[in-house]
């Protein structure tokens, strides 16, 4: 990444950023973030040095996410264990010691947890009592995620093959990471690169064998037939790595596994390996031209912004996205913007909605250090609907421990 | 209870000794009821909640917080809610899975442990299904079990006590979208 970055201001004051520039590779997943909403993808991204240090903007943890993770990085470490002991089956009487010896599934679950946290420490959007709530929720979770870990292990997981031990020291740290042939056996969190095509991708589950080739892609969360993309991206990848598979042997099964099952995909031919080649080719000069767009393009809609972690800094979004207070049912959630007015008590401030006629709106914080500034806009994110019960005409929003709210520069 | 609200001061001056008495009434309770007496935890005020009171889940809980003891249920009573459990999962009329209770099982690296309730799907796979107590959840009836649970690949579901006692449907429920 050589080409200068771009600075932007966003409607926050003192809030700028930097513009991220062109990945030297993509993946399933980013391509997928930058086709749904360039926008998103370029604010998620992009740097904000006097927010913090890191690299893009300071993301919120999400339960399915981090278990997910978690889910991930407990079926690696395992099936390293394993290896690294020259495990030849699941059952053998090492691995009780071995799940023993680490403290049970639920112990391993756990470190597992805490691990995926720790990359929230120091998070500026993230108060100590929000992180404790999450990690509480994925605690309560923790059985649930044991026995999907056991059911990936179980699909052939195992015997994992040798792998290559890294002899990188410290100072190869900067330099592409060397990938080797995947010889017979199965290998998990495999990853696949086609430099050439600028695409790269991790396979939870990669099994070589005489007859087959196996693809298998570990989901924690719902079913969806956009997971059979996933796959058949990666037997793409595999047929043009040449280092992961220099004799460049087709993949012959994809499987994409759930919790209580698994799915078939049908593996492309060779002839449809190339139609996609072109076609991810073409989707990747696409996504390379938005990354130098320096007013990248939004795309508002449900399936965008319900999750979407900026939307604080899109005017995209709320232009046409929250819904006006007034058709706003009581306990619903919602984002609102308005203008505030005065401050009513030590947590609760009156503000008058942007729409048209604006409406009052009393507004309920959850402490009294909520300190908004007397005549900006706000911009309000994770708020309830309430009801005044000695006004039922009166609109009331109550903002909880984990609403954000930003002020606006103007 | 006279005194109302004002009682919770001379608790507080009688000390520990209170809650040691009130662990031995609850877990020896004059009645011994099954779960909940005027002898006990009942009382006029508490009608509404009768059938919430648990004297053996409040002594566990007692117990831990003056002991550190962690909390149990006696092992009859989690026989007693496998039975119920298995004999719901019964007459679920499930297809292509039968249920079989009390049933004992070889795990490699364990031995034999008796599986409270044994589902075996008609592909032959099979979980191993047990009550934990509500106080502790995770932790399996028995400590061979347990170890199954957590240090094995075998599928195990611990379903809450209390909710078999209180749910039985949801409790099958859970169940039944475990070994879908």
């Amino acid at each position: 990444v050589t080409e200068a970055r771009v600075r932007f201001d966003t409607d926050v004051p003192g809030l700028w950023g930097l513009w991220p520039t062109m990945p030297e590779l993509w993946s399933y997943s980013s391509l997928r973030e930058i086709e749904a909403c360039p926008r998103r993808w370029m604010l998620s991204r992009a740097s904000y040095p006097d927010l913090w240090g890191r690299h893009g903007y300071p993301p919120l943890p999400v339960v399915a996410t981090v278990f997910g993770n978690v889910v991930h990085a407990v079926v690696e470490r395992i099936t390293k264990e394993l290896r690294k002991a020259g495990m030849t089956s699941p059952s053998a009487a090492y691995v009780v010691g071995l799940l023993g010896s680490l403290g049970g599934w639920k112990g391993i679950v756990l470190e597992s947890v805490d691990h995926c946290l720790e990359t929230f420490e120091g998070n500026p959007r993230i108060s100590p009592e929000r992180l404790g709530r999450v990690r509480d929720e994925l605690i309560r979770r923790a059985p649930e995620a044991a026995d999907q870990i056991k059911s990936f292990l179980g699909r052939g997981a195992l015997p994992a093959a040798a792998s290559y031990q890294s002899q990188r020291t410290p100072q190869d740290s900067d330099k592409p990471r060397p990938r080797y042939p995947a010889g017979p056996g199965t290998h998990t969190e495999r990853e696949v690169t086609s430099e050439e095509l600028r695409l790269t991708g991790r396979i939870d589950l990669l099994r070589i064998d005489d007859a087959d080739v196996t693809v298998t892609d570990f989901k924690t969360g719902a079913a969806d037939e956009d997971h059979d993309d996933q796959v058949r991206l990666y037997a793409l990848l595999l047929d043009l790595d040449r280092q992961t598979n220099p004799c460049r042997r087709p993949a012959t099964q994809l499987r994409v596994s759930y919790a209580g099952y698994e799915r078939a995909v049908k593996p492309p031919t060779a002839e449809e390996l190339r139609v996609l080649e072109t076609a991810t080719a073409a989707r990747i000069q696409s996504a390379d031209s938005i990354t130098k767009d320096p007013g990248p393009r939004a795309t508002p809609r449900e399936s965008n912004c319900q999750s979407c972690q900026v939307k604080h800094l899109c005017d995209a979004y709320w232009s046409v996205m929250p819904p006006a207070v007034t058709e706003v049912s009581t306990e619903m959630w919602f984002d609102f913007e308005g203008r505030v007015v005065s401050r009513n008590g030590s947590r609760s401030w009156f503000l008058t909605s942007l729409g048209t006629p604006p409406s009052e709106v009393l507004v309920r914080t959850w402490s009294s250090d909520v300190l908004f500034p007397v005549g900006q806009r706000v911009r309000l994110l994770g708020v309830r609907r309430s009801q005044d019960p000695e006004d039922e005409q009166r609109l009331v929003i109550s903002m909880v421990a984990t609403s954000e709210w930003f002020a606006l520069a103007r | 209870l006279a005194g109302g609200a004002g009682f919770t001061q001379q608790v507080s001056e009688l000390g520990r000794e209170i809650f040691e008495l009130a662990l031995a009434r609850l877990e020896d309770c004059p009645a011994d009821c099954e779960e909940s007496c005027y002898r006990c935890l009942r009382g006029f005020r508490n009608r509404f909640e009768h059938s919430h009171l648990d004297r053996h889940l409040a002594a566990s809980l007692l117990r831990y917080l003056l002991y550190g003891t962690l909390p149990t249920l006696g092992p009859q009573r989690l026989e007693r809610s496998a039975g119920k459990l298995f004999e719901d999962l019964a007459r679920s009329g499930v297809e292509d899975v039968t249920f079989k209770r009390n049933a004992s099982v070889n795990v490699e690296g364990i031995g034999t442990v008796v599986a409270p309730i044994l589902a075996t799907k008609a592909g032959g796979q099979r979980a191993i299904i047990g009550v934990h107590g509500p106080l502790t959840p995770d932790v399996a009836p028995t400590v061979e079990l347990h170890r199954v649970h957590q240090e094995t690949f075998e599928r195990v579901k611990l379903v809450d006590d209390l909710i078999v006692a209180r749910s039985l449907p949801s409790a099958s429920r859970e169940v039944l979208e475990f070994i879908r």
